[in-house]
């Protein structure tokens, strides 16, 4: 089975928006001399992508090899990061702010945390469907209108657990977000919040590509 | 739990004057905590709801269609027609679902709209009860405490209620516990009561003591899960077979003393049993509701133990606030 043609699309353009404004932010922060961290940016850049090509066949551009090497790589980057500030903290790149917690050293994680789930989604084979047409608002199994569940559709334990992980923080972040408008000033478009909306939304579009296994 | 800041209430002030009764009293603590994870529960529904099998017929006539059976025709009527839009109407009904349900997440997620999101999801929450739960089967004779009764999508509407969000200074009595302070706490002693009761009754109106019933329960919803979860699931059914009435028995009166142990005067009974509340949520959500049904690509929730969890948790004692000021003028804001 699979979902209807046009969701995959819009989530899959919604997903080159947030990479385009990533790299769009990034340049501006150059220009301006503003405070962003490129890296976060850069890993948003990577996993907008990334996702994207799971969701359509059009943006599957790199084979899910090449792209669980970048962003495995990209979630070691992380997870050494959050080490290192964890022993030594630096006030000048705190991450409050962000929605994602109070510390440059949560930021750091929750990269590398939700690298390590784009890698499993990959390897996992999370891909564009490869069914022909569509099997939305017709029977998937006709003649067994008795039967609650579909065994056709088994999902590992690991995804589901997963998908849920993505979108307990994508509610989180959200929170976290208001509660750090109300802290101090922004930077309009180039404010830690509005990468942190980017965040929110390509978490629980990994939980609709988890849990579509579009496959 | 902390009132307020003036910062957070600028942040959470709605621009529409007509929104202003449903914005602010959104603070920290554990009460968010609990919106939080309700919150999670919903925006996870709003996935669920977009699995392929949700857009095809099969959505109507697995999930909506034996609900219908066993209902007085005031209720089945207007369920087989909505069985009928979404039978014939299966994407564009089904996008509307999942759309609504990732809303209402995602609305109380975001403080300046949480009492929104509250608000919105008990007119829905009644709505999918009634159209797409059968009343969670309270009048067909189908309602099951292990399976889901009184059907879990009355939980949240429950639980929107119980953990509305409250201004600090707008507290009129220390609240014993979370649950408490909107409605106060004879409100939700009784709303407690009639929940942990209702299933009581439903225990043993189930037919859940005949021979082979609850291993029947057990083993209805371990085709397709995955093996270590099917492996738990038939162990218990082994555990439970032959045994169905004393089973059956041990239930009702441990749900029972859930019911009435929130009018212990002992706190560590309370807190005792409420404990006691949370583990029957945890076995049942596993062994017999196999987490929803998560695992199979049908499932619309993760069905009714994580939200009586989350009820539980709404009752746990609340520890001693500040001492009330003597100054009337200064005590409403200490609590």
């Amino acid at each position: 089975m699979n979902v209807p043609a046009w969701l995959p699309v819009i989530l899959a353009v919604v997903m080159l928006a947030i990479a385009a404004f990533s790299l769009w932010r990034m340049a501006m922060a150059r220009a301006l001399g503003l405070p962003v961290d490129y890296a976060r940016d850069a890993v948003v850049f990577l996993l907008a992508l990334a996702v994207s090509g799971m969701l359509v066949r059009w943006m599957h551009v790199l084979s899910p090899g090449i792209w669980a090497l970048l962003i495995g790589a990209a979630g070691i980057g992380f997870a050494v990061r959050a080490a290192l500030l964890s022993r030594r903290p630096e006030p000048g790149q705190s991450g409050a702010g962000t929605g994602a917690g109070t510390g440059a050293v949560r930021v750091a994680l929750v990269a590398a945390g939700g690298c390590g789930i784009a890698v499993y989604m990959l390897l996992a084979g999370v891909a564009p469907s490869t069914i022909n047409g569509s099997t939305a608002g017709y029977y998937a199994m006709a003649g067994m209108s008795d039967m609650y569940k579909d065994t056709t559709i088994a999902f590992p334990a690991l995804g589901v657990a997963l998908a849920v992980v993505l979108v307990g923080y994508a509610v989180a972040a959200l929170d976290g977000i208001t509660a750090s408008a109300a802290r101090g000033p922004s930077e309009g478009a180039l404010a830690a919040r509005s990468i942190a909306v980017c965040e929110i939304a390509i978490v629980v579009t990994m939980a609709f590509a988890i849990l579509a296994k579009l496959v | 739990m902390t009132g307020t800041t003036p910062s957070a209430r600028l942040a959470t002030a709605p621009r529409f004057p007509a929104l202003r009764p449903l914005a602010g009293g959104v603070a920290s603590g554990r009460r968010r905590t609990l919106q939080l994870v309700l919150a999670g529960i919903w925006l996870l529904d709003g996935v669920l709801q977009f699995q392929p099998a949700m857009f095809t017929k099969n959505f109507a006539q697995m999930v909506i269609y034996p609900t219908i059976g066993g209902n007085p025709s005031v209720i089945a009527s207007p369920m087989n027609r909505v069985h009928a839009i979404v039978l014939n109407h299966p994407v564009g009904t089904d996008t509307a679902f999942a759309c609504i349900q990732v809303a209402v997440g995602l609305a109380i997620a975001y403080r300046p709209t949480a009492k929104l999101g509250l608000a919105a999801s008990i007119p829905w929450s009644l709505a999918v009860w009634w159209f797409g739960e059968g009343l969670g089967g309270v009048l067909s004779g189908k309602a099951d405490p292990l399976t889901g009764a009184p059907g879990a999508v009355i939980l949240y509407a429950l639980l929107a209620v119980l953990l509305w969000p409250v201004d600090e200074d707008d507290a009129v009595a220390p609240a014993p516990f979370e649950a408490a302070r909107f409605v106060g706490a004879r409100t939700a002693r009784a709303l407690w009561l009639v929940l942990w009761g209702s299933l009581v009754y439903f225990t043993f109106a189930s037919g859940n003591d005949a021979p082979g019933a609850l291993a029947g329960q057990v083993t209805t919803m371990v085709d397709g899960q995955p093996g270590w979860l099917a492996s738990i699931m038939n162990h218990a059914a082994n555990l439970t077979n032959g045994r169905d009435l004393a089973i059956s028995i041990v239930i009702g009166v441990l749900l029972a003393a859930i019911a009435v142990s929130v009018y212990l005067p002992w706190p560590r009974a309370r807190r005792g049993w409420l404990v006691a509340a949370f583990v029957f949520s945890a076995v049942i959500w596993v062994v017999v509701q196999a987490f929803g049904g998560v695992f199979l690509g049908m499932a619309t929730d993760p069905n009714s133990g994580p939200l009586l969890a989350l009820v539980a948790l709404a009752y746990w004692p609340v520890r001693a606030a500040r001492q009330p000021s003597t100054d009337p003028t200064t005590n409403r804001s200490a609590r």
